[in-house]
């Protein structure tokens, strides 16, 4: 596997002056980027395992990891302030196995307070912009990951895709975003916001290399009982090659469109057969994921009061009062507008209308999914119906981000693996398309989203941070 | 979405809100249920809910006993206000 | 006249080793903070991962109490904030329970009451918070430990019931070994909920009663209650529907006067935790860990064995000791002498050497055949007794080893003894003229030397007869 990556990597890890070296070059680039709330190569070499980090599977490569996923000493803010100063006690699973495999994590990278959002705007910290464009979201909730990825400073990071918080920033910066099948890879330590719907997800800059970071990283995990192995077989590119799409008109802007189009023809240039599906559901997606995703979000961020780690509010008053402005004080708006709302549908008296509602149409949901998985190996679709908008005003409404979720969140309700992939440059941005799968069918996916690629001209941004400055400097 | 009703979600929620933003919240959370009504156009009577995104296979955990002291002080060390191995909190109203 | 209705509330630790769903040791009186971990410090990221003894002794409760077993049961979240609570919500059980509608029996003097259950159900305990001036203190030692509830129905119809139901759950949970059924530490905790209503009224409005830790205070509290609520319909005021606070000092239920807050628990379905549909295996091992209830036994005892109420009570009320009794009467001791022994010696030597029936300090065979001794008359009652003590004192399981030690023996024959008497009663002339003069006093005398020579082995009945003869006094009746 070692080809994967660069060999420059691993000398820069296993070099202490190296090290330094690289973790101001990366600090100064990412003055302007902003990807990373906290980047410690130190901390991170003491975590690695000494003995693997010279023969493991991803032996001394670098990555970064969403400040949503524990890693012990590193902070662990979630992008909010209401966890302001906390040092996590204890590593996530998939961060534990990756360090097994010899990887170094070497910082936190930004994101939409708690994973809520899709721009990296609802950061509380200082929000992480587009490298592709400084004037543009990089995309969120995983911003500060897929920046990360795409400036070159790491090979690959780790995010969390609840509704396509994986997806959507990898095509806005013009990467690979992963999103395995739901349980294939340990939610322990992963800070929940919903948990029924999200997964840690992987980035890399080429497909290829998400495969030896799944194998490490995924398993059935004692400390996760929703977790289980990856056992499928499934070849996607063996049998009768169908690729599904949708039906319809899918109201993707321009630039998008002509993505699309093109993977469309990519497939059919590989001599794949093309079917038109129609998911009559799915019109329910974005209606049912809100609800089910406030109502889950309601509960796990209940913990966050103030009490035994995080920020307290420092106002005199008694217990309650003292919970209560600390999680006005420590939450931000969209934060606190779906904490309400899952509040507000989980209700007596409310929850069949809304919350029951959505589980049910989360069903037809799966189950269409299963009917077009008889029918077709993959279904083909647009990532986001936009590229990356521009920071602030001009931008999308929080309601607009929302239904632009579409193409995204239906493989969450359904648990399934998807990987956004760059199909090219569009009027000066990356475009990303999406594959998905049947359950399970993870590695063979990533496998066909590697074949597929070769039909598309590398994405690469012009001024990459490239490791051999470090080792030749 | 009466200011009653903001009022008392909050209160479950546990967070006060200011003034200033309960308005927006409230229109915020209004649009959404407006769009979530959406919902009851599908007739669902005869379908399931999926409340897990696994069906079954729950593998228990033996019960056996693990410890960490390391990890106890990093804890403890977390804790915004402490009186000896205790966390501290306000008057508890009740 | 009036009808009363109570329904109990139980909540009982169960005597896993780790959390439920942690693997942090679950101990009470430790020092605070000292068994948490992230997962029960609800830290980011955490996930509960379910202790499978917890849900095998949750099934075990289930059908000793004659539940329906759920074939398919899952969790679900209560959310409300606490402070001792760590995520601000309980997962618990709602709509799918371990057990519904069950019923159990016990014995309120000699007669046999029914009570069904409503439901049992898994969930983790929370942690405990002591009040001090302006703050409070948080330990949670405590949260996070196996608890699980048991509701029943409201079919106590009066205090004493309540009391007597209680004590024998609490036999119950010992016996499954699923709780140790402690009151004073919260192990078992016990909220009860009364109505009074005039008779053939049905049930009248519900008041809930908190902070009861002991039986005894179940009916103190019930008591108390039943005449505040009955005053109250006399006067023709209405009860309040209200939750009451046992007052030990004043004997009194107080309204806790709770804020009239919101309250609504939103129980979903808790995401973390798949359903959990038990296999054959499991379901076969929880029947075959069942055992004879302390009821059952209690009954059993009285009806097969003629042993009064309280002996039977007593003998079936623990485990371990109907067992050992058991044991008694099938390594060939005699049902009533296995009942005295038990009750009589082996308590007070349990009191005195702090050792426990079933921990193999004296084995049944062994006190079986310390009894059969007793019987041919190879040793005397204070033999045996002597012989059990220098076992448990010297750690010795075989009775003829410390028979050997202490040269206990029934003497050969009445020639040997005889040779003692004879000697004694020469030697001590004097002595034995004053018993012929009627003086028998000194009979003790002598036969405090005649046992001592002995060295104890003497039949203490024969030897006096024997003495009397050789002085040459009559047999006194």
């Amino acid at each position: 596997m070692s080809e994967l990556f660069p060999a420059v990597w691993k000398q820069i890890t296993s070099s202490p002056r190296h090290l330094k070296c690289y973790e101001q070059a990366v600090a100064a680039l990412d003055t302007d980027t902003c990807a990373f709330l906290e980047l410690r190569t130190d901390l991170g070499v003491s975590l690695a395992e000494p003995a693997v980090k010279e023969y493991g599977s991803l032996s001394g490569i670098p990555f970064a990891v969403k400040d949503n996923i524990a890693v012990k000493g590193f902070q662990f803010s979630c992008g909010s302030q209401i966890l302001a100063g906390l040092r996590s006690p204890y590593t996530a699973t998939a961060v534990e196995r990756l360090l097994h495999a010899g990887a170094v994590p070497i910082g936190k990278t930004n994101l939409d307070e708690f994973g809520m959002g899709s721009s990296n705007q609802n950061s509380a910290c200082k929000p992480t912009v587009n490298p592709w464009d400084l004037s543009r979201v990089p995309g969120g909730s995983s911003g500060g990951s897929a920046a990360a990825v795409s400036a070159g400073y790491v090979p690959f990071a780790l995010g969390s895709d609840t509704g396509g918080s994986v997806r959507q920033p990898a095509a806005f910066c013009g990467i690979f975003g992963f999103k395995p099948t739901y349980g294939t890879v340990s939610r322990y330590g992963l800070a929940a916001y919903a948990s029924s719907l999200e997964t840690i997800g992987f980035m890399t800059a080429q497909a290829e290399q998400l495969i030896p970071i799944f194998e490490a990283a995924s398993g059935a995990d004692g400390r996760d009982q929703t977790s289980l192995d990856c056992s499928d077989t499934t070849d996607l590119t063996e049998g009768i090659q169908t690729v599904a799409v949708l039906a319809g008109d899918l109201g993707l802007d321009a630039p998008v469109l002509r993505g699309y189009s093109k993977a469309i023809e990519a497939f059919r240039s590989l001599g794949w057969n093309i079917v038109e599906v129609k998911l009559p559901s799915l019109d329910y997606a974005v209606p049912s994921y809100y609800t089910i995703a406030s109502a889950e979000a309601s509960a796990n961020l209940a913990r966050y009061t103030g009490v035994r780690y995080g920020s307290r509010s420092r106002e005199e008053h008694d217990h309650q009062h003292m919970v209560r402005r600390t999680r006005d004080e420590g939450f931000g708006k969209e934060v606190k507008l779906r904490i309400l709302l899952g509040t507000y549908v989980l209700r007596e008296g409310f929850q069949d209308q809304y919350y029951v509602q959505a589980q049910k149409i989360r069903t037809l949901i799966r189950n269409e999914f299963s009917k077009l998985f008889t029918k077709a190996g993959v279904l083909l679709l647009p990532t986001f119906p936009i590229q990356a908008f521009p920071i602030g005003d001009g931008g999308l409404t929080s309601m607009q981000q929302k239904l632009a979720d579409r193409f995204t969140l239906p493989a969450n309700l359904a648990g399934l693996p998807a990987v956004s992939f760059p199909t090219g440059i569009e009027s000066g941005l990356p475009v990303g398309m999406q594959l998905m799968g049947p359950a399970m069918s993870d590695r063979s996916l990533i496998r066909l989203t590697a074949h597929v690629s070769r039909c598309f001209p590398e994405v690469a941004l012009p001024r990459r941070f490239s490791p051999g400055e470090v080792t030749h400097g | 979405m009466a200011q009653d009703d903001i009022r008392m979600i909050g209160q479950l929620a546990m967070i006060e809100l200011h003034e200033s933003e309960q308005d927006e919240l409230a229109q915020g959370i209004k649009q959404m249920l407006q769009y979530m009504q959406h919902m009851s156009d599908v007739d669902l009577s005869d379908v399931e809910p999926t409340t897990h995104a696994l069906a079954d296979g729950l593998v228990l955990r033996s019960d056996t006993v693990h410890y960490d002291e390391d990890v106890r002080e990093a804890l403890l060390k977390e804790a915004p206000e402490r009186n000896g191995s205790f966390i501290t909190i306000g008057k508890v109203l009740t | 006249m009036v009808e009363i209705f109570i329904g109990l509330e139980i909540h009982i630790q169960l005597m896993t080793r780790s959390k439920v769903f942690c693997s942090c040791e679950m101990i009470s009186g430790e020092e605070p903070n000292t068994r948490i971990c992230p997962v029960c410090m609800g830290y980011p990221g955490v996930l509960p991962a379910v202790n499978e003894q917890a849900l095998f002794l949750s099934y075990l409760m289930g059908s000793a109490l004659n539940c329906t077993l759920a074939q398919k049961t899952w969790f679900d979240r209560k959310n409300y904030f606490y402070p001792d609570m760590t995520k601000n919500y309980q997962i618990s059980q709602f709509s799918s329970p371990v057990g519904r509608g069950g019923w159990m029996d016990y014995l309120e003097k000699g007669e046999l009451k029914r009570v069904h259950i409503h439901d049992i159900h898994l969930e983790e305990d929370a942690g405990k918070m002591v009040h001090q001036g302006n703050f409070s203190l948080l330990d949670y030692n405590r949260a996070g430990s196996s608890l699980l509830e048991i509701v029943t129905e409201p079919e106590l119809t009066s205090p004493e019931a309540a009391e007597v139901f209680l004590q024998s759950f609490r036999s119950l949970v010992r016996c499954l070994r699923a709780c140790d059924g402690n009151m004073e530490t919260g192990s078992l905790r016990c909220d009860a909920n009364v109505s009074v209503n005039s008779l053939g009224m049905g049930l009248g409005t519900k008041v809930e009663i908190k902070n009861l830790n002991s039986s005894r205070f179940v009916r103190k509290a019930l008591e108390y209650e039943v005449r505040r609520q009955s005053r109250l319909m006399q006067a023709g005021k209405p009860v309040i529907q209200e939750t009451r606070l046992w007052n030990e000092q004043s004997g009194k239920t107080e309204s806790m006067r709770t804020k009239e807050e919101a309250k609504d628990y939103r129980y979903f379905p808790e995401p973390d935790i798949p359903p959990f549909v038990p296999s054959e295996a499991f379901l076969n091992r929880v029947t075959s860990s069942l055992t004879e209830l302390p009821a059952a036994r209690e009954l059993r005892y009285i009806r097969e064995y003629g042993l009064t109420e309280e002996t039977a009570h007593y003998l079936a009320e623990e485990r371990e000791r109907a067992e050992y009794f058991e044991e008694l009467i099938s390594s060939g001791t005699e049902v009533a002498a296995a009942a005295a022994w038990i009750k009589g010696e082996l308590a007070k030597l349990q009191g005195r050497y702090a050792f426990s029936l079933s921990d193999g300090t004296l084995p049944p065979q062994a006190v079986t055949t310390v009894v059969r001794m007793t019987g041919t008359e190879e040793l005397t009652v204070q033999q045996a007794k002597q012989v059990l003590e220098l076992m448990v004192q010297r750690g010795i399981v075989q009775p003829e080893e410390v028979i050997a030690q202490e040269g206990f023996k029934k003497a050969e024959d009445d020639g040997e003894l005889k040779e003692i008497i004879s000697k004694i009663v020469a030697e001590h002339l004097n002595a034995a003229e004053q018993i012929r003069d009627g003086n028998m006093k000194a009979v003790g005398y002598l036969m405090g030397m005649v046992m001592k020579e002995t060295r104890q082995s003497a039949d203490p009945r024969t030897a006096r007869r024997l003495l009397l003869e050789e002085i040459g006094c009559k047999q006194e009746e």
